[in-house]
């Protein structure tokens, strides 16, 4: 995780990735890396492409931060729709190369997850096991990987309503848990 | 419209967070949270819920990604002539047809067209709209119930009526009106007996009403004797009871107030109502 000890809160990180100071743009590099990159390994299992984009993703995320309005969201969020939408983009341009089925996927993914998280991670992911697999699955195929509510629906072989009641009920579940 | 409810039940804000609105339905959401801060809150608490959703799978990139990140980035603090701002410039067409995409802030000094101006005060509208929608069908739905029951008591009491009606109006009943004695002078009851089948039936119109442990007892006085035509239901208002058929030739009907299951012989005491035939 975090290699510099600055410490900073998120209107003053904001504030130094404006004015485009390295110190800022390494400990976003650093606190966030590993968040946006198991997301984009979501996308595309292939590592090493993984690696390209979240370089990619990152380039981006410099580019533009002068159009980030922390008023529309928090920061994470605007990473994370960056994320997703190269992610995206990169499946449309080379469709089919990394199509992989949606269980195995997870099942892969998980089994790859080969870091130690820290210990309050651990703490969270005992909290998660209670999120009941039916609603977690749709979470990650929409959030983390990026599927249409619609497409989801579809793979899991539900209605549609059943898919999006069952993402609010994910997302109130979660509020509890986190203690938002 | 009822922001709270808007909040818990319209399921927008959660659509919101997770990417899944369309670029209108967006800035409509985007535009609400401005104007009420709870939208606001609950965003916030959304996307913190999902952030930390996120970093429960978190990875490591491999360590040469942030090498050659770094290698390509510039910076304020070390070479001005190649800020950011100026990339952007240069490359601005395909930078921006990325990130209409992308990103969902737009510039905070961005003009928008009419026409999006128009389409972000419909989704606004829209959304207004079916979160009162949401509230007004409530409402309805309760109406809806309320007036079921109504109509229901209506009919019931109408039925009631209609038989009350038909009683009075069959020519083979016999009306006899009992009237109030000294114990109760307000007291009336109407007794229909019908002369072809000896029937009896009967409308309270007004007693006091019995203790829990005490029910009224219909009686025939035939030959100076009274004969037991059953007790009267506690629940009596505005029903026209059935009583049993009448025997014999009786001379006057009467009511007296007795234990609960009636007596074998009246309670001349507690006689409320008589009438002659």
């Amino acid at each position: 995780m975090a290699t510099k000890t600055t410490k900073y809160s998120e209107e003053e990180l904001i504030a130094s990735l404006k004015r485009n100071q390295r110190d800022a743009f390494e400990y976003l590099y650093d606190n966030y890396s590993a968040a946006l990159f198991g997301s984009v390994c979501r996308y595309i299992p292939d590592e090493e492409k993984s690696a390209d984009l979240l370089q990619e993703i990152f380039l981006k995320i410099w580019k533009n931060i002068g159009k980030y309005d922390s008023s529309k969201g928090r920061l994470f969020t605007w990473m994370m729709n960056i994320t997703r939408n190269t992610c995206i983009d990169l499946l449309r341009k080379e469709k089919g190369k990394y199509h992989v089925d949606v269980q195995d996927n997870i099942i892969q993914v998980d089994a790859k997850t080969h870091h130690q998280p820290n210990v309050s991670v651990m703490d969270l992911r005992e909290i998660l096991e209670k999120l009941r697999p039916e609603r977690k699955v749709l979470l990650d195929l929409v959030y983390l990987q990026g599927y249409t509510q619609e497409e989801a629906a579809e793979q899991l072989a539900i209605p549609l309503g059943t898919a999006k009641s069952r993402i609010r009920v994910a997302l109130k579940e979660l509020k509890i848990y986190f203690e938002v | 419209m009822n922001i709270q409810e808007f909040i818990e039940t319209s399921g927008v804000l959660e659509e919101y967070v997770m990417g899944t609105l369309n670029e209108q339905e967006q800035q409509g959401v985007e535009c609400m949270a401005q104007t009420y801060p709870e939208i606001q809150t609950e965003l916030q608490k959304l996307q913190i819920s999902l952030e930390k959703y996120v970093f429960l799978h978190e990875r490591v990139p491999p360590a040469s990604v942030k090498e050659g990140l770094f290698a390509q980035m510039t910076f304020a603090d070390e070479n001005e002539e190649e800020s950011p701002s100026i990339y952007i410039d240069d490359q601005y067409d395909t930078a921006e047809a990325e990130m209409t995409e992308a990103y969902i802030a737009p510039k905070a000094k961005q003009v928008f067209p009419i026409w999006g101006v128009a389409s972000i005060a419909a989704s606004v509208l829209l959304l207004v709209a079916t979160g009162w929608l949401y509230t007004q069908n409530d409402t309805l739905r309760e109406t809806n119930a309320t007036l079921v029951n109504e109509v229901e008591a209506v009919e019931v009491s109408n039925l009631k009526d209609a038989n009350l009606l038909a009683a009075y109006a069959n020519p083979a009943n016999k009306i006899v009106t009992l009237k109030g004695l000294d114990i109760a002078k307000e007291s009336s009851v109407t007794i229909f007996w019908n002369q072809n089948n000896n029937q009896v039936a009967l409308k309270v119109n007004n007693l006091p009403q019995p203790a829990a442990d005490e029910q009224y007892q219909l009686w025939t006085i035939v030959d100076g004797n009274p004969v037991d035509m059953g007790v009267i239901d506690n629940n009596f208002q505005e029903k026209l009871l059935a009583m049993k058929a009448v025997e014999g030739s009786p001379a006057a009907f009467a009511i007296t107030l007795e234990k609960t299951g009636g007596s074998p012989t009246p309670t001349l005491e507690e006689m409320y109502v008589m009438g002659e035939v």
